[in-house]
């Protein structure tokens, strides 16, 4: 565990995780300390593999979209929202206005109450237990409304190849307005005591950096790219859904620190609050779901923007009721190179800060991983498709 | 003579848990949380009694389960020197400098015990303890020597009869500033700092061991704001019964508890163990050390601005 260097200073091995206070999810990282400073990482995932990709392909069409709601708990609506457009892509299924309005609107409020769990999550990582329980506490607003419109807090069962499931009532229009008109309020005043706090500027400024042209060669996504200031955001490049409709840019800041992270999600959490509340009042009439009748033999691949960056699906159907390969790149797998410039010289203390600033979601990403004979090694397409039960 | 040393003991030991359920609930309501019961410490404590002390292969054992003991052996010393009551069983020429003393062990302990518990965290652990130590016990001497130097005394029967915050309220000033880092918690829990390093030196910690760790540290943190209490606030002038003096002591502690620890602790993120010293070597220190030559320069500012008696 121990060794010294030419200088005479300790180096320690201070592993972090799979299971550790900071990290909500399983992951492995080791750190090669000298007294407080970190000179090497290294990064391991594979700790929660759920083979979702492979059960995917063992259910009809319509059971899928169901269990690709459940990669994520707080992106539920991003990944079946990317998996049915996927569909609609190969069948040639045109979608309602009304449904596609439906959908962004659930797209928007699960971006609110991620980036207003991350605001919290990141305030417990720097032991500011306030931010965080006053975060969370208003984030429960959004859940209550998300509630109102579908019955559910999360997992909303919104999507349906087609169109939607759940209509959005009339009189709910004017409660879910209130409500974001009082969480407009709340985003003004976490933005304020974010970027007024002098513990959080003291934590959070130059930590965590990631250079533009870093964050560009590492393929960072979401936030964590646009904190740096590639201005890059899926709904504007791909207009799906209901997001052509909209004129807005997507939100940067410079440097990439843990300030720079916050003052996009914070902006995003405005802008989103923004369109939510257009979506409200420009929601079009008319039917929210379509008949549709076999699903061809194709292929599609497809992005959307979830809150924590880019998420691509990809799918391929054979012309019998089952998918033949269903490939998710979770936006976290895309970030986690990212990691390595902004670990590197940085103090033990701004681990977690620096580890949660990416808004991380491990188990979404997680690769199956075979360790024989000592080595570790990725599973592969060919040996998830071979052996079909 | 016996009963005076139980009493003094039961006394702190009651306080200093009360005083942790009392902080607790300051935070959570600052937080918008209910936050547990005023007891919830008392019932953490004989839980932990009552569970397994493991100690882990790698450790040195007697240093390991020395430190817990050294912790709160010494606390419970110095629980029979500060004049809680009326009544102090162990007072001497000089007690004030062996509290001082007394008061360091704890985190003393805490490095040995984190150093000796093999773990990584524990070593960080350990080498945070001790920056924090030496940053906070700076301005925190030099405070309480000047008090004593105003009082022509080290001896805390008669510093405690003056409240010198009137007197010399820069050094009173200084030394309350240092409570947060004697209580360990946020911005100062820079040692335990669970999310970065799983508690630190008490991560190998368990059951009676772990209680005792938590005790010294609890009754660090009470008789800490204690001799505050009874340098600046004067509390051993009153001399009503020991009930009422024992109330009055109390009241004061929780106000400077509450005040200064469990609302520093809602409103501020965990520091880095970096700026430790910029936070402690500057201003409080710098406020003490004024304090300190002003007084021997003779300059009673306090009686030249208020027309304060003084001494």
């Amino acid at each position: 565990m121990e060794d010294t260097n030419e200088r005479g200073f300790a180096r320690l091995k201070v592993p972090i995780g799979p299971s550790h206070p900071a990290l909500e999810e399983p992951a492995r990282f080791i750190f090669e300390v000298e007294g407080e400073k970190v000179i090497d990482v290294d990064y391991e995932i594979g700790y929660n593999h759920r083979s979702i990709e492979r059960l995917c392909q063992e259910r009809p069409f319509p059971k899928v979209v169901y269990l690709v709601e459940r990669i994520c708990g707080i992106c539920s609506h991003a990944h079946p929202l990317c998996h049915v457009e996927r569909v609609e892509d190969i069948a040639d299924i045109e979608v309602p206005e009304r449904a596609r309005y439906i959908r962004t609107i659930y797209a928007e409020l699960e971006r609110i109450h991620s980036h207003m769990l991350w605001a919290g999550v990141a305030g417990e990582e720097i032991g500011y237990h306030t931010l965080f329980m006053y975060t969370w506490r208003e984030r429960e607003k959004v859940m209550d409304l998300l509630e109102l419109l579908c019955g559910n807090r999360v997992m909303y069962g919104c999507n349906v190849i087609g169109g939607v499931k759940w209509n959005i009532a009339e009189e709910h229009v004017s409660s879910a307005l209130s409500v974001l008109g009082y969480l407009d309020t709340v985003a003004d005043k976490v933005t304020k005591a974010v970027l007024k706090d002098s513990s959080i500027a003291e934590r959070g400024k130059g930590i965590g950096c990631l250079s533009k042209e870093d964050a560009i060669r590492l393929g960072a996504v979401g936030p964590n790219a646009r904190a740096s200031g590639v201005a890059e955001d899926t709904r504007v490049m791909c207009k799906y859904a209901a997001y052509g409709d909209f004129d807005f840019d997507p939100q940067t800041a410079q440097g990439g620190d843990v300030v720079a992270q916050a003052i996009v999600r914070l902006r995003e959490l405005k802008q989103s609050i923004w369109l939510c509340k257009e979506l409200f009042a420009n929601l079009p009439d008319g039917p929210i779901q379509v008949e549709y009748d076999e699903i061809p033999a194709g292929r599609s691949v497809g992005r959307v923007e979830a809150p924590r960056g880019e998420l691509i699906h990809y799918a391929e159907t054979n012309g019998t009721n089952f998918f033949e390969r269903i490939k998710i790149r979770a936006p976290t797998l895309a970030n986690i190179p990212s990691y390595v410039p902004k670990f590197l010289g940085c103090q033990v203390a701004d681990i977690p800060i620096i580890a949660a600033s990416i808004d991380p979601c491990f188990s979404c990403t997680d690769r199956m991983v075979i360790v024989k004979d000592g080595r570790r090694r990725l599973v592969g397409k060919r040996e998830l498709t071979a052996g079909r039960i | 003579m016996i009963e005076e040393i139980i009493i003094a003991l039961v006394y702190a030991f009651v306080a200093a848990l009360l005083l942790q359920g009392i902080r607790r609930i300051v935070v959570a309501h600052s937080q918008f949380r209910k936050g547990p019961s005023i007891f919830q410490t008392f019932y953490d404590f004989f839980k932990l009694l009552g569970k397994e002390s493991l100690t882990p292969n790698v450790t040195s054992p007697l240093l390991f389960n020395l430190a817990p003991i050294l912790s709160a052996g010494a606390m419970f010393v110095a629980a029979l020197i500060v004049p809680l009551a009326a009544a102090t069983p162990a007072v001497g020429a000089g007690d004030l400098i062996v509290v001082i003393y007394l008061l360091a062990i704890p985190p003393i302990a805490l490095i040995l015990g984190g150093s000796a518990s093999g773990s990584p965290y524990g070593a960080i652990g350990a080498a945070r303890e001790v920056a924090l130590l030496i940053a906070y016990e700076i301005p925190f001497v030099i405070a309480m020597i000047t008090a004593a130097i105003a009082a022509g005394s080290f001896q805390l029967s008669t510093i405690g009869t003056t409240a010198y915050i009137t007197v010399v309220p820069l050094a009173a000033i200084a030394a309350i500033w240092t409570l947060p880092a004697a209580a360990a918690v946020q911005p100062f829990d820079v040692a335990e700092a669970e999310t970065e390093i799983v508690s630190g030196p008490y991560v190998e910690y368990s059951g009676p061991n772990l209680a005792l760790l938590q005790l010294g540290q609890w009754l660090k943190t009470f008789l800490y704001a204690s001799l505050i209490a009874v340098v600046f606030f004067g509390t051993s002038m009153f001399h009503y019964q020991p009930i009422v003096n024992f109330v009055i002591q109390f009241v004061i502690v929780a106000v400077l508890v509450s005040i200064f620890i469990a609302f520093w602790q809602a409103t501020t993120g965990r520091t880095r163990v970096t700026r430790l010293l910029k936070y402690y070597w500057s201003i409080p220190t710098v406020l003490a050390i004024i304090d300190l030559i002003l007084y021997l320069a003779g300059v009673r500012y306090m009686h030249l601005l208020f027309g304060w008696a003084g001494v």
